[in-house]
């Protein structure tokens, strides 16, 4: 299993246009993906697991990527969190 | 004969969505946000307002009531996953034309009214009324069936869905 943090920092947090890109992003990968915010967890494949974390600017999560492919899977999301959240 | 009952009952043509908000029905291909037109969240049907009261489309329960509180997200009591989103681009209004009437794990009724926007306020802040209505989880049924049409009421049906 590998993970990463990350601190959200647009000003909208992730609502459905954000959630929406993850969602598919998400979808390249085999590995399980996970979404993590406090003691809540969600599978990051579908969007309204993600949406009901209800994850705001400033709130931390964690990503977890857990399967075949979970290197690259980690990355890529990096990626993504940099470029859109 | 049981043919005839399921038909009695209203089962043969799948599970009813009833019209969250009154007004013209549209395609998703003609909402003006690729979210939405392309169909991005799941399977979705846009609808242009002549009032701003939403209702519950079905009994459910609120999986998620945007701190934001331009759009909502139901589970019905048969598992049909519903965003109702107000306007496009209104998370960037802050809430402020918005009231949201529900939170996150309430029980509603099909009819309840659980939120309302203000159509001119969001109008004169340029931003577009449209409410897309999307079934987020598209994979869990056979068939998803939108109906389209002007002037519908919360009375009409929006949407057919099979299991």
């Amino acid at each position: 299993m590998k993970s990463f943090n990350y601190v959200i920092t647009d000003e909208l947090g992730i609502h459905a246009r954000p959630a929406g890109l993850l969602a598919k992003e998400v979808k390249n990968f085999a590995s399980e993906i996970t979404l993590v915010k406090g003691d809540k967890r969600a599978s990051a494949k579908g969007v309204m697991g993600i949406m009901t974390l209800n994850v705001k600017k400033g709130d931390t999560v964690t990503v977890e990527a857990n399967g075949s492919d979970e290197d690259s899977a980690i990355s890529s999301l990096e990626s993504f969190f940099k470029d859109n959240l | 004969m049981a043919g005839f009952f399921e038909k009695l009952l209203g089962r043969d043509s799948g599970i009813q969505v009833f019209v969250p908000v009154e007004g013209d029905v549209i395609k998703a291909s003609e909402i003006n946000d690729p979210t939405f037109s392309e169909e991005m969240i799941g399977k979705t049907v846009g609808i242009k307002p002549s009032s701003g009261t939403v209702y519950a489309p079905f009994d459910a329960e609120v999986l998620v009531a945007f701190d934001t509180k331009h759009a909502v997200a139901l589970k019905s009591d048969d598992g049909i996953e519903l965003m109702i989103h107000f306007g496009l681009d209104t998370v960037k209004m802050n809430g402020e034309p918005f009231e949201m009437l529900v939170k996150v794990g309430d029980k509603i009724k099909k009819g309840d009214v659980i939120m309302k926007a203000d159509l001119d306020k969001i109008n004169a802040a340029g931003f577009d009324t449209v409410v897309p209505v999307v079934v987020t989880n598209p994979d869990e049924f056979k068939s998803i069936e939108f109906i389209t049409g002007s002037g519908v009421k919360s009375s009409d049906v929006l949407a057919k869905i099979k299991k």
